[in-house]
């Protein structure tokens, strides 16, 4: 086996351009001899291809933003640590692949509304000596016994206080933590922004940070950005910089390993809407699409985009009200490719009609009781999208010698 | 020995490696809707054999062996406008895929926001709005009176830099959970 050369920027360069499109033959030939006998360069273009995953999902969940009418930079920032629901939300119709009757569910999911001063809390269970106020003075008094409480300050500054925690609040720019967990999260104009602590105090310079005063006194800091100054109880400032962490205590600074977990925002529990859809194919409602003798086929709209040539009769579906099927005949259409879309035959129902309003995420489950089988390229599942170049979907995908 | 239900071990199974198997099926046609089709048709067969899979060997590397199967019989089928790498390249990226440590999936969208986050905003929006087709870029470089070359020459460079950082803020979580 050939020896490992260095990841240079020629091989770098080569490999991006490999996925863009970018390589000429001769530069592909290049790169793939050096790949064949190079297993440093092959684990950097694996590497660089899982990354370049990462960012396709980003860019997609970027543009269904953009769709929405959501300025891309922003969503960005804020957008929660780990989405689980698709992010798909300006989708008006749900077009689904043939099944001999099938149930649909919707779950709605929309972002709880925030307040003022204590902006959020999640789970939180206020201890005796807290206020019952959300607005906050000099000389307050935050208790949380569990859960999470968002603070935010005149100064700009968040904090997220983690339960069990006490707080006092002396100014915009100043608070007292008694026992707990916090983290901070300080803009530029909250710049010199202290929490003071049994042992000390942190004082901020532009950054996020978290602290952890244990019942003995004794307090962890640790930087996520940015940087702070850290003085023990009667002792000097030193400098803590970006993901560096030390324990104030006894007067001293020791520097550590950060161990504990911190909660850095919280992010609110979806609100779930479950909505179902029943298809009974012997007995479909009135108004939908027809089958070739004018029966309604209990499927309401074409995706936009598709069937434009296709009559109000569709010769190809044939509702069997006896036994409860709809049948089609395929179209040879490819919704990836754009190819003979006036023919194809993507048709379902609109998630408006199910109280969908446009804001929220939305997941689709489909039941169906049995799948036909699949000659030469065939698909089988649910599309959920606004145009035929604008769709997501799920479900099998076959081929005539994989059935 | 094994207690589990057939559907449970499966999923497990593929759980742990389909973020690898969907890369290398990727890293193979460069197209992500044909990657979408043949990762979906890949994993219908694995579950179709997976009565034949031997428990000795790896999961991935069987998984693998089969996509490229899918992969050559789907170029085959396609007028070869591309280029694509040959077979035995193909196989030794198995082995390469097979070691990355992608399975990290929730650290590494963290790493790849915290990034695009530190791109200028200007070069965020282009970066995340330039994906897909060609159509779209040649749009985009209309638009801003630019080459299509030169967007693309930007995009490479944004591209590269973002995966520099992302590559140092794990090889940093990494360190500080070591």
């Amino acid at each position: 086996m050939a020896e490992s050369k260095p990841i240079d920027d020629l091989l770098r360069n080569q490999i991006d351009a490999y996925f863009a499109g970018q390589l000429a033959e001769e530069e592909f030939r290049a790169l793939e001899a050096r790949l064949r006998e190079d297993a440093q360069a092959r684990a950097y273009f694996a590497s660089y291809t899982l990354f370049l995953n990462d960012l396709y999902m980003e860019q997609r969940a970027n543009q269904s933003l953009v769709n929405r009418g959501i300025s891309p930079a922003i969503p960005i920032l804020n957008r929660n640590k780990s989405r689980k629901l698709l992010p798909w939300a300006t989708v008006l119709a749900v077009v689904l692949a043939l099944g001999l009757g099938a149930i649909l569910t919707w779950r709605f999911v929309s972002d709880e509304p925030t307040i003022a001063w204590i902006v959020n809390a999640q789970d939180c269970q206020w201890g005796h000596a807290s206020q019952h106020e959300k607005t906050l003075r000099s000389g307050s008094v935050l208790q949380v016994e569990s859960g999470l409480a968002e603070i935010r300050f005149a100064s700009g500054a968040t904090l997220v206080l983690q339960g069990p925690a006490e707080l006092t609040l002396h100014h915009a720019k100043a608070v007292q933590l008694k026992q707990g967990k916090l983290t901070a999260n300080v803009p530029e104009s909250a710049h010199g922004f202290e929490v003071l602590t049994p042992e000390g105090r942190v004082i901020d310079l532009g950054t996020s940070f978290g602290l952890n005063v244990q019942p003995s006194g004794a307090t962890d800091i640790v930087v996520f950005e940015g940087k702070v100054e850290a003085e023990p109880k009667g002792g000097q400032r030193i400098p803590l910089e970006r993901e560096q962490s030390a324990r104030l205590a006894g007067g001293n600074f020791l520097p550590t390993h950060p161990s504990e977990s911190y909660v850095r925002a919280i992010v609110p529990p979806p609100k779930i809407v479950p909505r179902k859809y029943i298809l009974d194919f012997k007995n479909p409602p009135k108004t939908a699409l027809l089958d070739k003798e004018a029966i309604p086929t209990g499927l309401t709209h074409r995706l936009p985009g598709t069937g434009k040539k296709i009559p109000a009769q569709d010769s190809r579906l044939t509702v069997n009200r006896l036994t409860g099927e709809l049948e089609l005949v395929t179209t040879n259409s490819d919704i990836n490719h754009q190819v003979n879309m006036d023919e194809g035959e993507y048709f379902g129902i609109r998630l408006k009609d199910l109280g969908f309003t446009g804001t929220e995420d939305f997941e689709i489950s489909v039941l169906f009781p049995d799948i036909p089988a699949l000659r030469r390229v065939g698909q089988f599942g649910v599309y959920a999208g606004v145009k035929s170049d604008q769709v997501i979907r799920g479900g099998l995908i076959s081929r005539k010698d994989t059935v | 020995m094994d207690t589990t239900n057939p559907e449970t071990e499966f999923a497990e199974l593929l759980q742990k490696i389909q973020g690898r198997l969907y890369g290398f099926i990727h890293s193979l046609v460069r197209d992500f809707d044909d990657a979408d089709d043949l990762f979906q048709q890949t994993t219908v067969i694995l579950w179709n054999k997976f009565p034949q899979y031997d428990r000795q060997k790896s999961f991935f590397a069987w998984a693998c062996g089969i996509a490229r199967f899918e992969v050559a019989n789907f170029l085959r089928s396609r007028s070869r406008k591309k280029l694509y790498f040959s077979d035995d390249l193909n196989l030794l990226l198995v082995e390469s895929f097979e070691t990355q440590r992608s399975e990290n999936s929730e650290e590494r969208s963290e790493a790849l926001r915290g990034c695009l986050e530190k791109l200028r905003q200007r070069d965020r929006e282009l970066l995340l709005s330039c994906y897909g087709s060609e159509e779209k870029i040649t749009a985009i470089a209309e638009r801003n009176g630019r080459s299509s070359q030169s967007v693309h020459n930007t995009l490479k460079r944004l591209r590269l830099a973002l995966f520099d950082c992302i590559e140092r803020t794990l090889r940093l979580t990494q360190h500080r959970n070591s």
